[in-house]
């Protein structure tokens, strides 16, 4: 996993987001190694893991649970599916 | 008990209060924590967790032939990025395990991705057997 987290940080519109899984996807090609779950099977297995526990990501932050996700929150969980154990 | 483990290690603090020192040693399984709430029962090349901790188990596998895990500290406490590999040795009973401190490359690309215990790392969830 490649992309540059400042790519991730300025998620603040859909078309930001659009740019971001663009991003995803490059570095899925280019750097597959790096990822966790390459197959698209693992993948959505991680992304169901990673919807089910993010609440724990926001306790351990000391941050409130969101009501609604905002743009950049659905780019941090795609990221997280790539390298989710 | 750090500086005992790990001679040769220095360290600095984050601002997220994670302390990360460089070095090689070894570490008590029982006392290094998960950073995820939930696994999943196979490693990347497909192999089940499971076959781990037989192997380590019925001495097929010894504990060297095993990756270390990558850890670090945070609040006074271990983690470790690595935590399939840390739920088969407690499985195993295989208490003494190697140990590699995270890089703050490796803490800044997977931290922020998988610190979602919910439980301060005390167990980790397999998925598939809930």
């Amino acid at each position: 996993m490649s992309v540059p987290d400042e790519a991730q940080r300025k998620i603040g519109t859909r078309e930001e987001l659009i740019a971001f899984v663009s991003l995803l996807r490059q570095d899925l090609a280019d750097n597959s190694e790096q990822w966790e779950n390459r197959t698209l099977e693992s993948y959505l297995e991680a992304l169901q893991a990673v919807l089910t526990d993010w609440n724990g990501r926001f306790v351990n932050r000391g941050e409130p649970v969101p009501d609604t996700p905002s743009w950049r929150l659905i780019g941090e969980i795609l990221r997280a599916a790539s390298v989710y154990e | 008990m750090l500086a005992s483990r790990f001679p040769g290690a220095f360290g600095f603090l984050l601002k997220s209060g994670v302390a990360i020192t460089s070095g090689v040693g070894v570490g008590n399984s029982d006392e290094i924590r998960f950073t995820q709430n939930s696994i999943k029962g196979t490693f990347r090349d497909g192999r089940a967790v499971s076959d781990l901790i037989t192997g380590l188990k019925n001495g097929t596998l010894k504990p060297g032939d095993v990756a270390p895990i990558r850890v670090f500290m945070k609040d006074g406490k271990m983690f470790t990025l690595d935590n399939r590999r840390l739920y088969a040795f407690q499985q195993a009973g295989v208490r003494t395990i190697r140990v590699v401190w995270a890089t703050a490359k490796e803490l800044a690309k997977e931290l922020p991705n998988k610190l979602t215990t919910e439980n301060d790392g005390t167990s980790v969830l397999v998925r598939g057997q809930r």
